[in-house]
């Protein structure tokens, strides 16, 4: 079994959706091809979609715990349902983008430095002075930007952020977003970077001159049942460090 | 008829009165016949005025001694010590080679001379009242024509056998009337052959007073008479070095020819000089004098000592010898002299404490010389007093104002007592501390106790335990309006001034920022929380004042609990409702669940934990410890590897015997209290399912005021030191085709 969704709510949001276009789906085929049955005949039919569907998805997910825990990419259930689990890697390239939207105070982390097979932190680092980062057009809130690198053997962090749009989401934050925009990272050996959002959701995407490290992988499983009903499923696995390690105290309450 | 002889004495006279058969005496026996011829009876000579007796014989005539002598005027020299008496016992009468010298004898230097000569003298009997003379004092003349008729006339009065005739003046006849003597008081008959001449007598020769003659005058006194025969017919005049003048010689008797005027001479004295006073500590050392020609005995020169000496400068143009007298006093009282009476005297003495005024007297130095001149300085002047300072004043709070500058920034707003701790203050100089005995905070005063006038640095020292940094003080006397102002919190009590009769007293205020209360603050890393975050940035606080150093403060309610602003303890905060960027969904379950139980990474223990060093929590390979109740940190977790995490499902309390704390710490809450005199240093970073409260203090409060008792120093090697089996997770997935 693979480890619980993260973000339940929008887990829930998505299953909401695509079940409501699989029940439109289903319902378009049956009104062309089943247009002559009777409706309590159709509700018997639908129900058993769903059911088929699940069976799909939870095959699907299986798949992906398989790969994750034997390495094998193919996985088939006892029941005699299977799926095929599609690995690819995030990065490697000199363009990175965050999955989607990323929350208002939520951090988005960007390795510059592979890691190891072992999950450690590696010794290749990002090959350019700077990048360039790019928010959703609009974007009114502040980003929170953290810079890891290592200089002379010690681990060190630059810490900016801007006020975007001329909003003052932070006190003391600065207007001019250029040094957001573009992230000088020169003064050492690049590490990581967490941007965080705050105030306003956005969409994170930094590029530049050299190829981005990975960031981990991004899995696609395909669950199909004996019967032949087919599901697919993505998630990232990707380095990921708890946020509250970016900064030196926090607390879910109160600091004094 | 006429006797043909003359008598050449009253007692001749009354040796014929008194002697039936001759003349009533036997030493006058055959008296008519033996006269003493130009010599006189021994006995008869006149010495009284002046005559000397000399050259005496003796013959017996019927047996009985009869003895003359020459009398004759005496040359006016001494002969012997006592005719030099002066009638000062402070001198010593010495007759040498006929001439008198009065010399100071020492024994009564400090009394000075009477200042009037004294009365004419009149030399027993001549003048006594009860003698021949009837004269009524010694001032009359002691050569009273009434000396014999009053002599006789008592006589008369004895006997009533004799009458004596009035007629008896100078020239005249002095009579005698046998018969007449039978009845007392009948007339006389002064033409009766029974009477006598006065025998001729060549008047006296004028003499000098001999008083004025001895001594040196600056003037002749009036009141004494130039003569002590005759008068004086002229004025004494100045003459070179000397005072002349003559005395008229006296009338003879019987038609006698006038006696000889004499000039006289008294030598001419000039008064004595002042020239110096000079005042010396009891070390002898010579006391400077200050402006306005004046001392007094609280300067610094004078040792702390009231014993002071002094030395007087004299000079007299007739010589220092002619000094007979230097006397020094000061408010009436007398100094007393150390030395001989010269060129220069000393003095001495210590001045008691009766002598204490507030007022300002003059030195009175008085010279005197043999003339009794006398020279009189009462230039120098001299206060005495008890040197005692007294002093009061207000602490004032100058935190609002930043440092205090004197004498106006931050003597503005008393200090609050309650906050100040205010209990004790004391004033050091000189080796001798002196306690305030009233304190009414933030006021004070040295009520019974008191500075000593002339400690120019009176160390001010509070109680330990005051909560004052840094005080400056300002200090004036009562009734000045200025302000004094040292770099360092002394009080000069020079400032006042001695001779002044104002109240010693000086008011000292001091201002200084309040000790601050205890504060955290985090370095190189932010500030999260998903409430509220206070910091507690002092407003003395005066580098790196800020809550999280490079970092942001976040949570929906940024806060700094002092009087310096959010905006000055703080570049980058969120302040604002939705400013919630803590993980709400990790806490010790999490992540046992996603290190321990999931990956098998860490050791577990369970209960709750004292730990002194890191060795205590075990030796798991990854460096992660998952502690299942709480954790008491009394020892400092100094981490040597490169990573360290420290998962407690209650509270973490770090006690004041840590000061370093290495690693990644993780509970519910994480305290930091106690005192110590170390700053508790975090290297890592903090995550609290709850909160973070640090209360941690400094035993040595006034550290507070520029330095964070508690620092939380973020520490990025940690991340990139995670073991790498928990560094790779999901995240959220899609769903779709």
């Amino acid at each position: 079994m693979i480890n619980k969704i993260k973000n339940k709510k929008l887990i829930k949001q998505n299953q909401g959706q695509v079940a409501i276009i699989i029940l439109l789906a289903s319902a378009i085929i049956l009104t062309i091809g089943l247009s002559a049955s009777k409706t309590t005949v159709n509700n018997t039919k639908v129900s058993t979609d769903e059911e088929l569907l699940r069976e799909a998805f939870n095959t699907a997910e299986s798949a992906i715990n398989n790969y994750l825990n034997e390495g094998s990419i193919t996985y088939t259930a006892s029941d005699g349902n299977n799926a095929t689990v599609d690995s690819s890697t995030i990065g490697n390239s000199q363009s990175l983008a965050s999955e989607g939207l990323v929350l208002a105070n939520a951090n988005q982390l960007f390795w510059l430095v592979n890691h190891n097979t072992d999950g450690s932190v590696g010794t290749e680092y990002y090959g350019s002075n700077s990048i360039t980062l790019a928010v959703d057009s609009g974007f009114s809130g502040a980003l929170k930007i953290d810079y890891f690198y290592l200089s002379a053997g010690e681990y060190k962090v630059k810490r900016l952020g801007c006020n975007y749009n001329n909003s003052s989401v932070v006190t003391g934050y600065t207007t001019d977003t250029s040094s957001c925009s573009t992230i000088d990272l020169s003064m050492g050996s690049p590490l990581l970077i967490s941007i965080t959002p705050l105030g306003v959701a956005t969409k994170l995407t930094i590029s530049g001159s050299s190829l981005f490290p990975s960031q981990g992988e991004e899995l696609t499983s395909l669950g199909v049942t004996d019967s032949g009903v087919k599901t697919q499923i993505k998630t990232r696995y990707i380095y990921q460090i708890p946020s509250f390690l970016i900064d030196a105290i926090t607390a879910k309450n109160i600091i004094q | 008829m006429w006797s043909s002889e003359y008598i050449s004495s009253t007692s001749e006279a009354r040796c014929y009165v008194t002697d039936p058969n001759c003349n009533n005496t036997a030493l006058c026996y055959q008296c008519a016949e033996l006269s003493c011829g130009s010599k006189t009876h021994k006995g008869e000579c006149p010495t009284w005025l002046g005559f000397v007796e000399s050259n005496c014989s003796t013959t017996y005539p019927g047996g009985n001694p009869y003895t003359c002598c020459d009398c004759a005027e005496a040359d006016f020299r001494c002969t012997s010590n006592s005719q030099c008496d002066d009638g000062s016992s402070c001198t010593t009468d010495t007759c040498s080679s006929g001439t008198c010298s009065n010399t100071d004898n020492g024994t009564c230097d400090i009394t000075p001379p009477p200042d009037e000569p004294p009365d004419y003298e009149c030399i027993w009997p001549y003048c006594l009242d009860s003698g021949y003379d009837l004269a009524a004092n010694c001032s009359e003349d002691c050569e009273s024509a009434n000396h014999w008729l009053n002599e006789v006339y008592y006589i008369c009065a004895e006997s009533g056998s004799y009458y004596n005739c009035s007629n008896d003046v100078d020239g005249g006849i002095y009579s005698y009337d046998w018969e007449a003597c039978y009845y007392c008081g009948g007339p006389c008959k002064c033409a009766d052959e029974y009477g006598w001449c006065m025998e001729p007598s060549v008047g006296s020769t004028g003499r000098c007073n001999s008083y004025l003659t001895s001594r040196k005058w600056s003037t002749i006194p009036e009141s004494i008479a130039l003569c002590s025969r005759g008068t004086g017919v002229s004025t004494p005049v100045l003459n070179g070095n000397y005072w002349v003048w003559t005395c008229d010689g006296t009338d003879g008797t019987c038609g006698a020819a006038k006696g000889a005027s004499v000039g006289c001479s008294a030598v001419a004295n000039s008064p004595p000089i002042f020239n110096s006073l000079i005042i010396k500590n009891d070390k002898n050392i010579t006391v400077p004098v200050e402006t306005g020609n004046k001392n007094q005995i609280c300067q610094t020169a004078f040792n702390r000592s009231r014993s002071v000496n002094f030395t007087v400068g004299a000079s007299d143009p007739d010589g220092t010898a002619d000094i007979t007298n230097v006397t020094l006093t000061w408010n009436g009282n007398t100094i007393t002299r150390k030395s001989s009476i010269g060129a220069t005297t000393t003095f001495g003495t210590t001045f008691p404490s009766a002598y204490n005024s507030n007022s300002i007297y003059p030195f009175v130095v008085t010279i005197t010389d043999s003339a009794g001149n006398t020279a009189v300085d009462t230039s120098r002047y001299f206060k005495t007093w008890d040197c005692k300072v007294s002093i009061s004043g207000t602490i004032f709070d100058a935190t609002d104002d930043g440092d205090p500058v004197c004498p106006s920034v931050g003597f503005t707003k008393q200090a609050d007592p309650l906050a100040l701790n205010f209990t004790s203050l004391a004033f050091t100089g000189g080796g001798i501390g002196v306690s305030m005995t009233t304190i009414n905070s933030p006021n004070y005063n040295s009520g019974s106790n008191y500075l000593t006038w002339g400690i120019n640095t009176n160390i001010s020292s509070f109680n330990t335990d005051i909560s004052l940094t840094d005080p400056k003080i300002r200090f004036k006397s009562l009734s000045s309006v200025s302000w004094n102002c040292p770099t360092n919190t002394y009080v000069d009590t020079t400032i006042l001034d001695p001779y002044s009769t104002d109240p010693m007293s000086i008011t000292a205020d001091f201002s200084g920022i309040l000790i601050q209360d205890s504060w955290w603050q985090a370095s190189e890393g932010g500030v999260i929380g998903n409430s509220k975050v206070t910091g507690q940035i002092p407003i003395t606080c005066t580098t790196n004042c800020q809550i999280s150093l490079n970092g942001l403060v976040a949570a929906p309610t940024v806060e700094n609990d002092t009087t310096k602003s959010l905006e000055n303890s703080q570049s980058w905060f969120y302040s604002a409702t939705p400013a919630k960027l803590a993980n709400v969904n990790t806490n010790y379950s999490y992540f046992y669940s996603q290190y321990f139980v999931k990956k098998g990474i860490g050791t577990t223990l369970i209960g709750n934990k004292t730990i002194t060093s890191i060795s205590d929590l075990g030796s798991d390979t990854n460096y992660i410890y998952f502690i299942d109740g709480d954790l008491n940190i009394n020892g400092n977790i100094v981490n040597t590897n490169n990573f360290l995490m420290i998962i407690v499902s209650g509270d973490i309390t770090v006690s004041q015997d840590a000061d370093r704390v290495d690693g990644i710490l993780v509970a519910n809450n994480i305290y930091a209290n106690g005192a110590s005199n170390t700053q508790l240093v975090f290297n890592g970073s903090l995550f609290a399912f709850n909160n973070v409260d640090f209360s941690r203090d400094y035993i040595d409060r006034v550290i507070n005021n520029s330095t964070p008792a508690v620092v939380v120093n973020y520490n990025p090697k940690l991340i990139f030191n995670l073991p790498g089996s928990v560094a790779k997770v999901l995240t959220d997935w899609q769903w779709g085709n």
